[in-house]
């Protein structure tokens, strides 16, 4: 039974536990009275580093709260939310009752904090996923409220409650786009980014864990992942299940795995890139070169090195391994520079925020699985059945559009696109069109007439997957992939435009 | 080389025994005791006196008249008698008589002096059986008693000046270089007459030599101890020439220790002639050499006296101390001047010498000879001048005593700290449960005090806990609180000094990078702010700036300097303000103001007039970061008036009813510098921007020197701190935090230093380069960058920067290249002057070129502006 962690926080008490430098730079920032954004990629040792740090502060004196925005259930208002917030404040410290404050004061984040604040020490707030509130609304407001907390403390009396108070931010997400840059309190926290586990450190692992020497394969692991912790973790995970001899085969097959881009990891990653081609541009310029000099306030760039694709080393933004750079070469959704398309082996998904731009809820859910399991296939050769996930996807998110149009605008639009309805379609329901025509009415809508021409194209994929059509017109499955990227790319276009209807 | 060991490096207690252990009672010789040539030579001068005296008292009548004739025939018999009765000089009596030493030549005379001998009783001396020769010798024996003081010296002299000799051969085998013993004529004039030798080592002047025997104690021998023979080194000093003492004889020997301190420690070397034999007088001769006859402390005799009396807490009185009170009272003078780092009061005319802090000083004395934890933190608490809450008893591993003190308005010191005084020497553990209950007790500190009887503890380990700890805590021994309480330096100063030595200073740096400025950390802005009250007068006005700049923090401090102008001022945070309707939550919950849930511009007036009720004086109300709210209105109608709220904000300020402040960024300017905004006319905008060169060096200078850090080449170092910085407020605190960070790096002493090439250092490191950056080009659009590396390139003419706007297909009106220089110049980065631009940020252009070249930089920011 192996001790490496590849899924979940690394518990402070295990073997397998790496002390990392973050780790430091947020107790010292914290200690020092400062607010703390902690930026990072997921499966980068956040969630772990906020147990240990937890538990350190507490050890130091601090009052510490530990509170998961993820865990935010549904709220049907922000006072709501700001109550179920309060409440797991209070319970973190200890609280027992909390009465929850009347009038105006209910939608005020401070009120409700200062009715749970104990006496005694600094209390530390660790917000984890922090990025875990949806509702833009709510979201600003939320933020807003700790950034007043923060303007508070510069002219608070020691005796306030509030000045008290130090957060930690804890998350993988854009600051300057997560919350009005006016009100954020972002712009008052120390920054910390997460580092990658060192050489020595990802050794040192290998041998408190295995209990056996590090070898040079061992070595190779981290000049393949470079330090990151979750990818060092997977390979150790998979040699130590391994016999001493079979430990190379298990390192190759670990690099053919990751190479096939099944692993969540990789399309979690890559999913925050592909929809965004100013993103797709310069991590394809990481990809095919030695880096590009850093540009100070870049957001981008700085994006990229929260998600963890790029580090700066040397005042030059670079990939951040070896794994990154092969993965990104291998993605024709990535490539925005001209030459000959890689082989794709595998699709990267956009996220599922990318589709909550529609309006039906139901739709929404349908065309992300929909979307989900087509990566799926695609990534497993499954080809037609990929071809059929991108068309209930492209159903889905077209119906969607043409019923948010209205009345007035689909009719403007069915006349202007010529289809022919069949007996069962009503032009006045784009929920009974065929595939094909709800291309042809979508290109009655300016904003998506250049992409929707391939709409002839994809009936015809649709049709190769039902099984008498496909047999008459047989093409073998693997030479179906080049549709299959198209169909999925062709998702990714429309979502880009339609969602700015 | 053997000898006494030299004075200022041995306790006084020391020197006086081994001074004592090797005088001797005297230094007759018994050779020359009794000069016996000397009287037999004189005997036989006096032979005929003798055979005459001796006819007469064996064979006269003892009649006067035969005395008189023989004395005639042989005038030696006067110069007889007069030793026969110990009378060595002419005597008068009270009859009128005389005993003269010559012969008078009148016989009467003659007969009268034979009579008045016969009355003193000539023949109860000279009988029959008397031996005259006998009786001269043994008067001359005692006659010449009196020169054999004399005598004795002129030996002491004879063995001085052999040792002298003796001890310039061997200095100038030990110095290499030509030793002499000059003469008379070529003493100082300080020594003339004073000493007997002066030795010049390498033809310079470096001691003096003197030397002095006492048979007996007693008021002269002391003074001469005690009074002359220190101010004759005070006057040698101005040679200056080391005064090298050889004392000895019973007088020494009965003298007390005081005196005998008072000597050993007011001239440069003392011996005795054992010592100086032994080798003594040369390593002293030798010492000066080394000094150039100048001593290590100047008159140190006498400051050792007030050394020894301010170290046991007493006053020093002028009158107490030798030599002539206008001389001493200079002395006193200079003692002061001498010790700039101890806190000493000179009394009127110079009188008396006191500590400036003398009950402390006491009190620590008294600390240091019986140690008492409670008392250790009151006089921490007195010396700090702070209030004391004392909490007793806490659960640490030592025992001991607990206080929180209070100290208000400190850059570095907290408000409230917790102060902890044990018995025993401090541990680790003891600094981490201190840390801990600081934290509890004292939750806004950064810093805890341990008061310990002593500490053996290794400052470096030390030091790397402190690292470890949540709040810093800093050792105070007995003996550094009697430093405080002795030292020149406020004890607030020393106490922090201490802390920056054993601190992780990163936990007490008084630098604000994020946020808003605490007042502490608030300076300049005098002008900003007195453009505010007179635009208050009639106008409202909106206080213009990028992020960062101190908008905030203005404003706040704008609210003291209002209400001490009169006004009645009201702050409201529009942070979360994105709504009339949390608006009206604001003013309600911040002002106490009764108001509609569902707040409508319309309230507005209700709402000044609320609060003019509230007090006296004209209503000025401050909307911080108002861009959110300027934003919601500018969508919003009522009454189909369109930005209803800030329209109904104009009419309230053009009523007279109330002024307004705003603070914005971006959008606020922009309806300012609208024409056809309701905003352009409404208020008066007051740019903010970066600090005056004075305001600047303030904000870094100040809470480096509240740290006890002293700065090198200051000119310098504050023209590359304007450099990197050019004024902006936050790249100055960000500077001041990096030093302290640079700082706290180093080893402890070299802690309390910073000089030019620190903050040229700071302005190389990437870290700072970003910072700067993002600090002037963080809100900047696209377009204002690619304008901004332009002009860094080297465009300075608006028409080229035009030009090059069409030419790269970037321009379509004049409006946005118009707004992005006044956006420019909002953030600082530029001035215009006559169509022209020159960089404000002085730096921002060698900070840009050091990221990547210009050219490509441009490049990237023209394909994301087109």
């Amino acid at each position: 039974m192996t001790d490496f962690h590849v899924g979940g926080p690394v518990p402070a008490a295990s073997a397998a536990f790496v002390e990392r430098s973050f780790q430091g730079k947020v107790r010292d920032a914290v200690v020092g009275g400062s607010w703390v954004l902690l930026l990072g990629p997921r499966q980068h040792g956040k969630t772990s580093a906020v147990i240990r740090l937890r538990s350190l502060l507490r050890d130091d004196g601090f009052l510490v709260a530990a509170i998961d925005m993820q865990e935010l259930p549904p709220c049907d208002s922000y006072e709501s939310l700001l109550e179920w917030w309060s409440s797991e404040l209070a319970k973190e410290l200890g609280v027992l009752e909390v009465s929850a404050p009347e009038g105006p004061g209910r939608g005020q984040l401070r009120t409700w904090v200062e009715r749970i604040i104990p006496e005694g020490p600094p209390i530390v707030v660790l917000v984890d996923e922090a990025s875990g509130i949806s509702n833009d609304v709510w979201r600003n407001a939320f933020f807003g409220q700790l950034r007043a907390i923060a303007n508070r403390q510069a002219a608070a009396n020691p005796e306030d409650v509030l000045a008290r108070l130090r957060f930690v931010f804890i998350g993988t997400f854009r600051p300057e786009a997560l919350v009005s840059p006016n009100n954020s309190p972002f712009n008052v926290c120390t920054r910390v980014l997460t580092d990658d586990v060192t050489r020595d450190a990802a050794l040192a692992l290998w041998r408190n864990v295995s209990q056996t020497e590090a070898d040079a394969l061992i070595g190779q692991v981290h000049d393949l992942v470079g330090g990151q912790p979750y990818l060092i973790q997977l390979f150790y995970a998979r040699m130590m299940n391994s016999e001493r001899d079979a430990r190379e085969t298990a390192f190759r097959q670990t690099v053919a795995y990751l190479e096939s881009g099944r692993d969540e990891h990789f399309s979690s990653l890559f999913s925050h890139i592909v929809g965004d081609a100013s993103l797709c541009s310069i991590v394809n310029s990481l990809a095919y070169g030695s880096g590009i000099p850093n540009e100070p306030a870049n957001y981008d760039f700085q994006y990229l090195e929260v998600l963890g694709l790029a580090s700066i080393e040397d005042e030059r933004l670079v990939i951040r391994n070896e794994f990154y750079r092969r993965i990104a070469r291998a993605s024709s959704q990535l490539r925005t520079v001209p030459g000959p398309a890689p082989a794709a082996q595998f699709l990267i998904p956009i996220p599922e925020s990318d589709f909550a731009y529609m309006s039906d809820r139901y739709l929404a859910e349908i065309a992300y699985n929909a979307y989900r399991g087509a990566v799926v296939a695609y990534g497993e050769r499954a080809y037609r059945l990929a071809l059929a996930g991108f068309g209930a996807t492209l159903e889905a998110v077209l119906i969607d559009c043409l019923v948010r149009l209205g009345s007035a605008s689909l009719a403007s639009a069915v006349s202007l696109s010529g289809a022919s309805f069949a007996s069962f379609e009503q032009p006045s329901d784009p929920a009974s069109y065929r595939l094909v025509n709800l291309f042809k009415v979508a290109k009655g809508i300016s904003q998506v007439s250049a992409q929707v021409s391939l709409s002839d194209v994809v009936r015809d994929w649709r049709n190769m997957i039902h099984p008498a059509v496909a047999a008459r017109n047989y093409v073998p499955e693997e030479e179906l992939a080049p549709e299959a990227q198209m169909a999925s790319s062709l998702v990714c276009l429309l979502r880009r435009d339609l969602s700015k209807l | 080389m053997a000898g006494p060991t030299p004075a200022d490096t041995t306790d006084t207690s020391d020197q006086i025994a081994e001074f004592r252990a090797t005088l001797v009672p005297d230094l007759y010789l018994p050779a020359n005791f009794v000069p016996w040539t000397n009287i037999e030579v004189e005997l036989r001068r006096l032979a005929r006196a003798t055979d005459s005296l001796q006819r007469l008292a064996s064979y006269s009548n003892h009649d006067p008249t035969d005395l008189a004739k023989a004395i005639e025939a042989e005038p030696s018999i006067l110069t007889a008698l007069h030793l026969l009765f110990a009378a060595p000089t002419a005597i008068g009596f009270a009859d009128g008589r005389n005993f003269p030493l010559d012969v008078p030549t009148s016989g009467t005379e003659r007969r009268e002096i034979a009579a008045l001998l016969v009355d003193l009783g000539l023949w109860a001396v000279l009988t029959a059986r008397s031996d005259v020769a006998d009786l001269l010798r043994v008067a001359l024996i005692a006659a010449d008693a009196r020169k054999r003081g004399h005598r004795r010296s002129a030996d002491i002299g004879e063995r001085v000046r052999d040792v002298l000799t003796e001890a310039i051969k061997a200095s100038q085998e030990e110095l290499g270089v030509p030793v002499r013993r000059v003469p008379a004529h070529r003493f100082p004039e300080q020594a003339r007459g004073r000493v007997e030798a002066v030795v010049h080592v390498a033809g310079r002047p470096v001691a003096a030599v003197t030397s002095v025997f006492q048979a007996q104690s007693g008021g002269n021998p002391q003074r001469v101890l005690a009074y002359n023979i220190p101010n004759l080194q005070l006057q040698l000093d101005a040679v200056p020439l080391e005064l090298i003492v050889i004392a000895d004889g019973r007088g020494l020997m009965q003298t007390s220790d005081r005196t005998l301190g008072i000597l050993l420690n007011s001239v440069a070397s003392c011996m005795t002639l054992a010592q100086a034999e032994e080798g003594g007088l040369a390593a002293a001769i030798i010492r000066a050499a080394a000094h150039d006859g100048a001593r290590v402390s100047p008159s140190r005799s006498v400051d050792r006296i007030i050394e020894s009396t301010l170290t046991s807490g007493e006053i020093v009185r002028a009158r107490e101390l030798p030599g002539e009170l206008p001389e001493v009272r200079f002395t006193l003078a200079r003692y002061v001047d001498d010790h700039p780092n101890l806190a000493l009061t000179l009394e009127a005319f110079g009188d008396e010498l006191r500590w400036e802090r003398g009950p402390y000083v006491t009190s620590a004395i008294a600390l240091t000879q019986a140690y008492s934890p409670s008392r250790a933190i009151s006089l921490f608490a007195e010396l700090l001048g702070l209030r004391m809450e004392p909490v007793g008893q806490l659960p640490l591993s030592a025992s001991g005593q607990a206080a929180i003190i209070s100290h208000p308005d400190d850059v570095i010191l907290p408000d409230r700290l917790l102060v902890v005084a044990v018995s025993s020497e401090p541990t680790s553990q003891l600094l981490r449960e201190t840390s801990r209950q600081a934290l509890a007790l004292t939750p806004t500190s950064k810093l805890a005090v341990v008061l310990a009887e002593d500490s053996s503890t290794d400052h470096a380990l030390f030091r790397q806990l402190q690292a470890t700890l949540p709040i810093n805590v800093t050792i105070v021994t007995v003996d550094r609180l009697r430093e405080y309480a002795e030292g020149s330096p406020s004890p607030r100063d020393s106490f922090v000094r201490d802390t920056v030595e054993q601190a992780d200073l990163t936990k007490v740096s008084p630098f604000v990078t994020r946020g808003a400025s605490p007042t502490r950390m608030f300076f300049g802005r005098d002008a900003e702010e007195a453009t505010l009250l007179s635009g208050l007068h009639s106008n409202s006005v909106a206080v213009l700036g990028s992020r960062r700049i101190g908008k905030t923090s203005l404003l706040h401090h704008a609210m003291g300097v209002l209400r001490e102008a009169g006004y009645q001022p009201y702050f409201g945070d529009c942070q979360t303000v994105r709504t009339w309707r949390d608006f009206g939550a604001l003013a309600s919950e911040e002002w106490g103001l009764r108001l509609p849930n569902d707040f409508r511009p319309r309230h507005l007036m209700d709402a000044v007039e609320q609060l003019a009720s509230k007090n006296e004086g004209h209503v000025v109300v401050m909307l911080d970061e108002i861009d959110q709210l300027i934003e919601w209105d500018a969508r919003r109608s009522e009454d189909e008036v369109p930005e209803p709220f800030f329209r109904a904000l104009r009419t309230v300020s053009q009523a007279g009813a109330a002024q307004f402040v705003f603070s914005g960024e971006r959008l606020i300017a922009r309806k300012l510098w609208d024409p056809h905004s309701p905003h352009w006319n409404f208020c008066q905008p007051l740019h903010l921007r970066q600090l005056t060169a004075k305001a600047s060096e303030d904000l870094l200078v100040r809470p480096l020197r509240s740290l006890q850090i002293e700065i090198e080449d200051e000119e310098s170092f504050l023209s590359e701190a304007w450099r990197l910085t050019s004024g902006h407020p936050q790249l100055g605190q960000a500077l001041g935090e990096h030093l302290v960070r640079r700082l706290n790096d180093r080893p402890i002493d070299r802690r309390r230093l910073l000089g030019p090439e620190d903050v040229v250092h700071i302005g190389r490191s990437y870290e700072f380069r970003q910072q700067y950056l993002e600090t002037y080009w963080g809100q900047a659009t696209d377009l204002e960058r690619l304008m901004s590396v332009w002009l860094a390139m080297g465009i300075r003419k608006i028409s080229s920067l035009r030009e090059a706007l069409v030419q790269e297909g970037v321009y379509d009106s004049e409006a946005p290249l118009a707004e992005g220089l006044r956006m420019l110049q909002l953030y600082g980065i530029i001035d215009t002057i006559d169509h022209e631009v020159e960089f404000r940020a002085e730096w921002f252009p060698e900070a840009l070129r050091s990221y990547s070249t210009l050219e490509a930089l441009a490049m990237r920011l023209l394909g994301k502006a087109l």
